[in-house]
């Protein structure tokens, strides 16, 4: 019913904002209003029409306020303006904030689910850029950095496929100091492969086994940015027997005592007493290189092997930074580099038919970059990153594009409003700020809860994710820049769009109810369901397809058999005049005194911890060393291969053998399958009492292993040549499953009763095993940690959605009960449109995870295929959550009272 | 449609003129311009009602109000003597400028043009 009082007062009210206008002037225009309405409607004309007539009589309000504020300008009004300028400006604002407000309030699902769905995109966006930033930001807290670069070498032989690696003999860096002049200095780095063993003299019980043990050259404290808290940084390194400690290591191995000047025994590649000449402080999580202890280079270099003159182009061990000067040329180092590479090397490579180049790898970029390798110096990965930020965008765009479909849907409710201010005058302009200024605070308390809530959650994400998210984020110019970018970017879009569709309605149409269906509409709402929909069945594909690799790889058959097998490291601090093959065999003989304990064995190294050496030049003796090709190579003993269950396909292997051959003899081997076919052989057999070279040493082949994995599912098997060894460095055991904390109790007393001053530790082969899925796992988790956030937004979008359509449709459920409709059928009929866009995404999404997922499978050399299973079973879970979000509206819908329903007007 | 200059330039006679013949409020005004011109001219609010003030805060006018049913009061508008004498002018001017163009438009009988 057209209500004239009413209706003049919201005009009124509408025109009370506009600056030209005094309130008399108002009084006036609004008497010629009804004046004219008086006459028309005396002539016979419908209130309502009349009314805008008369309206529509009075001219576009801009022409009006144009015509009168000529007239006051003229008149000196101009100071008194000022100041009803800024109070009109500020009555302006918190007209448009109460109006938005009141509209938020009258419907507080509606605008919970907008900022719920805006914050997890946001804040998840937010978590993205973070782990972006603290990734990409690796090493660049050295003052240095920019003239910072690592050496590599990428060699290429038989035209084979490149290597590049970051390991270096120790001649490499100085002879490039000396030979190119653009280099300041060098430090050279090198871990202690043995994992030393390092304890407290005076408090024996302070004995660890340090992994993060590192030798390095006096210029590495100066070249990087590793501050100490104690000790003087210039004369550290320098002197041979001193070393170095972390804040940490320094509390274990000293406690509230002041380190320096004490002197602890190390039992590593080097052994002896070390005193401590300094203490840095704990190595930051965005640092490419790890590390507790800092030894001197010179202590190393004394160690036989690298003491030989001819092994400084050799035994690649050693990780090589150097500094260049200011204003290098990059490209042209590297050439001089090459340069001196060939000088030494020329002839060598020329033999083997190889060819090389040297380059200078920037120091920012060491970290992500995964191509080379560079041995125990584990890199993160661009592709990871990439991948991550590719979601976390994704993430942020279902957000937004439901902010913008459910604003449009809501047309519909807001359509009557918007029709009466027409109808009253209000200009465009006018409502589009309106749907702006409620746009901007939706996303402003988007954005803040975001931002809380990116704070909470970083110690979760840091914890799975394992890095080390930190706030340095808010202080960087540079974000700020983008956010707030991004920030108006989402309000314009997200709330222009629904201005100008509503803001364009007809008023009668609006108010008869019919506008806002138009075609072109729904379809565009559709689409957008779709579309987030697609997104989040290609995260949830990409889930399942993860969690299925990762369990297969974890489970495939190895051809070893690494369960209830416990493995101690032997021990590496022995008292004086103690052989390690006795203390060996003492030990082994009282450990199998416990009767859990079945079999022992030793080996230098563990299925699942690498191999003891990397060389590139496994070949038979007597062939070309031009045909060289990738082989490793570990020791172990006679047991070893019982109780792994291994099994040889040709020979004896180490029956019997109880010490290595003599020294002037080539040592014995047991070779893999993949060792007998890379270097020639057709069959096992025919490999037996042959002669191999690997990386210059010569072995007899006394057996061949059946092929299993020793290292992940990762990687392809190398092709292994397994040594003999009576007193590797680890010992496993294999142990009942009957009261194991017993047995590892038994052993440990044994252990230390024999050494004392060793710390014992060990772990389970299947655990430790595992542990190179950690990275795999974590990345598993975080995917679906992703994939669920995904659906969740979309169907909060598509719960805002029903709930809307449930409301426009509420007649025709009622008309339809009352016709005798169950409420099944209703539920049917209502979610039936709905479930038919997310079979649309079903379809669209499974070729789309198809291929993105076959990239990301094709890294593993142990991969699964896709399924059609798989899709199945990701679009059948979120038709499942589309049916469950959509049939509260639509059960809501058929239950409510038809009576209700078709009374409503 | 009658153009614009002219429009313009007939407000003020029209609303001095009108007013003479006693006091009225916008609406009429509007109304007696429509009637008296057949339709042709058309003011609106942004026309009138910004002049009207503008003529009275120069006195040509002097407003009172009386009430008039439901709504805010009407504004009865009359001219002051300062707005006769000023309507005297206008319509001296107005009627000189006539009496020229007259001269051109009705010339002397049989020099009317084929």
């Amino acid at each position: 019913m057209f209500d004239l009082e009413k209706t003049i007062a919201t005009w009124r009210h509408l025109l009370r904002h506009n600056r030209a206008f005094l309130p008399e002037d108002l009084d006036e225009l609004e008497r010629h209003v009804r004046d004219q309405v008086e006459t028309l409607v005396s002539a016979g004309m419908p209130e309502e029409v009349a009314f805008r007539q008369a309206i529509r009589e009075m001219g576009c309000y801009g022409a009006v306020e144009v015509e009168y504020r000529k007239v006051y300008w003229g008149k000196l009004k101009r100071r008194q303006l000022l100041f009803t300028e800024l109070g009109w400006r500020l009555s302006m604002l918190t007209n448009y904030f109460k109006i938005a407000l009141r509209s938020f309030q009258r419907r507080k699902g509606y605008a919970f689910i907008n900022v719920a769905g805006l914050t997890l995109g946001l804040a998840s966006c937010l978590l993205i850029f973070q782990y972006v930033a603290f990734e990409y930001g690796f090493d660049a807290f050295h003052e240095n950095a920019d003239r910072l670069y690592r050496v590599t070498q990428t060699t290429v032989r038989n035209e084979g496929e490149p290597r590049i690696s970051a390991l270096f003999g120790y001649a490499v860096a100085p002879a490039l100091a000396q030979e190119v002049p653009e280099v300041v200095r060098f430090a050279r780095f090198h871990p202690d492969y043995n994992d030393p063993v390092i304890a407290n003299p005076a408090q024996p019980d302070r004995a660890f086994e340090e992994r993060r043990a590192f030798y390095a050259d006096p210029a590495f404290l100066q070249m990087f940015s590793y501050p100490l808290v104690a000790g003087d940084a210039a004369q550290a390194l320098a002197e041979p027997g001193t070393l170095l400690l972390s804040e940490s290591a320094a509390r274990k191995y000293f406690g509230a005592e002041d380190p320096l000047g004490q002197v602890l025994d190390v039992t590593g590649w080097i052994s002896g007493p070390f005193r401590v000449n300094g203490v840095f402080r704990d190595i930051p999580a965005n640092s490419h290189l790890q590390f507790d202890v800092l030894l001197p280079m010179a202590d190393l270099l004394r160690k036989s092997g690298y003491s030989d003159p001819e092994s400084g182009w050799f035994w690649q061990n050693f990780v090589t930074y150097v500094e260049l000067r200011e204003d290098t040329k990059v490209p042209e180092v590297e050439r001089k580099f090459t340069e001196v590479l060939m000088r030494h090397r020329g002839e060598d490579f020329k033999e083997t038919h190889t060819t090389a180049h040297l380059n200078a790898q920037p120091l920012r970029d060491v970290h992500l970059n995964e191509t080379i390798f560079a041995g125990r110096i584990v890199p993160g990965s661009y592709r990871t990153v990439y991948f991550f930020a590719l979601i976390g965008l994704v993430t942020l765009l279902i957000a937004l594009v439901n902010y913008v479909n459910l604003a449009t849907a809501r047309s519909l409710d807001r359509a009557r409003e918007v029709g009466v201010r027409k109808v009253v005058g209000a200009q465009r302009r006018q409502l589009v700020v309106q749907f702006l200024f409620e746009s901007a605070i939706t996303n402003l308390a988007a954005v803040t809860l975001a931002v809380a809530l990116a704070f909470v959650l970083r110690p979760f994400v840091n914890n799975l994710a394992g890095v080390q998210l930190t706030g340095a984020l808010w202080t960087t110019p540079g974000f700020w820049a983008i956010f707030l970018t991004a920030f108006c970017a989402g309000t314009l879009l997200a709330g222009l769009y629904p201005a100008f569709v509503l803001s364009s309605f007809r008023p009668v149409a609006v108010l008869k109810g019919e506008a806002g269906s138009s075609s072109a509409r729904q379809w565009l709402r559709q689409g957008l369901v779709v579309l987030q929909f697609t997104a989040s069945i290609v995260l949830l594909a990409g889930t399942v397809i993860v969690y299925t690799q990762l369990d297969y790889m974890r489970h495939m058959d190895l051809g070893i058999h690494l369960e209830q097998i416990l493995t101690v490291p032997g021990p590496r601090a022995l008292s004086e005049g103690m052989d390690r093959t006795e203390a060996r065999r003492t030990l082994t003989e009282e450990l199998r005194r416990i009767p859990s304990v079945r079999e022992i064995a030793t080996s230098s190294s563990l299925p699942g911890r690498g191999f003891n050496w990397y060389s590139s030049g496994l070949r038979q003796e007597t062939a070309d060393p031009s045909t060289g090709v990738s082989g490793v190579y570990t020791a172990i003993d006679t047991s070893f291969a019982r109780l792994y269950g291994l099994t040889l396909t040709a020979g004896n292997g180490f029956e019997g053998v109880s010490a290595p051959p003599p020294d002037e003899e080539p040592g014995i081997a047991i070779a893999n399958e993949t060792a007998v076919n890379a270097v020639g052989f057709d069959t096992p057999a025919e490999a037996l009492d042959q002669y191999v070279s690997l990386a210059g040493t010569t072995f007899r082949i006394v057996g061949v292993f059946k092929d299993f994995n020793w290292s992940s599912a990762h990687a392809p098997r190398e092709a292994a040549l397994f040594g003999f060894t009576p007193a590797g460095g680890y010992l496993s055991l294999k142990v009942g499953t009957k009261d194991l904390p017993q047995t590892i109790a038994d052993v440990e007393r044994i252990y230390k009763t024999l050494f004392p001053g060793n710390p014992f530790s060990y772990s389970f082969v299947d655990e430790a095993f595992d542990e190179q899925y950690r990275n795999d796992q974590r990345f598993a988790t975080l995917f679906t940690v992703f994939a669920v956030l995904a659906i969740a937004i979309a169907c909060l979008g598509l719960f805002g959605l029903a709930s809307f359509t449930a409301q426009q449709r509420t007649k025709e459920i009622g008309v339809r009960k009352v016709l005798g409709a169950s409420v099944l059928g209703l539920v049917a009929l209502f979610s039936k449109d709905f479930l038919k866009l997310v079979a649309v995404a079903v379809v669209i999404a499974s070729p789309l995870a198809y291929f993105t997922m076959q990239r990301w499978l094709d890294d593993f050399a142990y991969r699964i295929e896709i399924s059609w299973g798989i899709f199945l079973i990701a679009g059948l879970t979120a038709l499942g959550v589309a049916i469950l979000t959509v049939s509260y509206q639509a059960i809501k819908a058929a239950l409510s009272n038809p009576v209700k329903s078709l009374r409503y007007e | 449609m009658i153009s614009k200059a002219l429009v313009a330039a007939s407000l003020k006679p029209f609303i001095l003129s009108i007013l003479a013949e006693g006091e009225t409020y916008g609406y009429e005004i509007i109304q007696r311009v429509q009637s008296l011109t057949n339709g042709q001219i058309q003011w609106t609010t942004g026309t009138l009602y910004p002049l009207l003030h503008s003529l009275e805060n120069r006195g040509l006018l002097q407003s009172v109000r009386r009430e008039a049913g439901a709504g805010p009061p009407r504004k009865y508008y009359e001219l002051t003597p300062k707005g006769y004498k000023a309507l005297e002018t206008e319509k001296r001017q107005w009627l000189s400028v006539h009496a020229a163009l007259m001269q051109l438009w009705s010339p002397a009988p049989g020099l009317s043009p084929a």
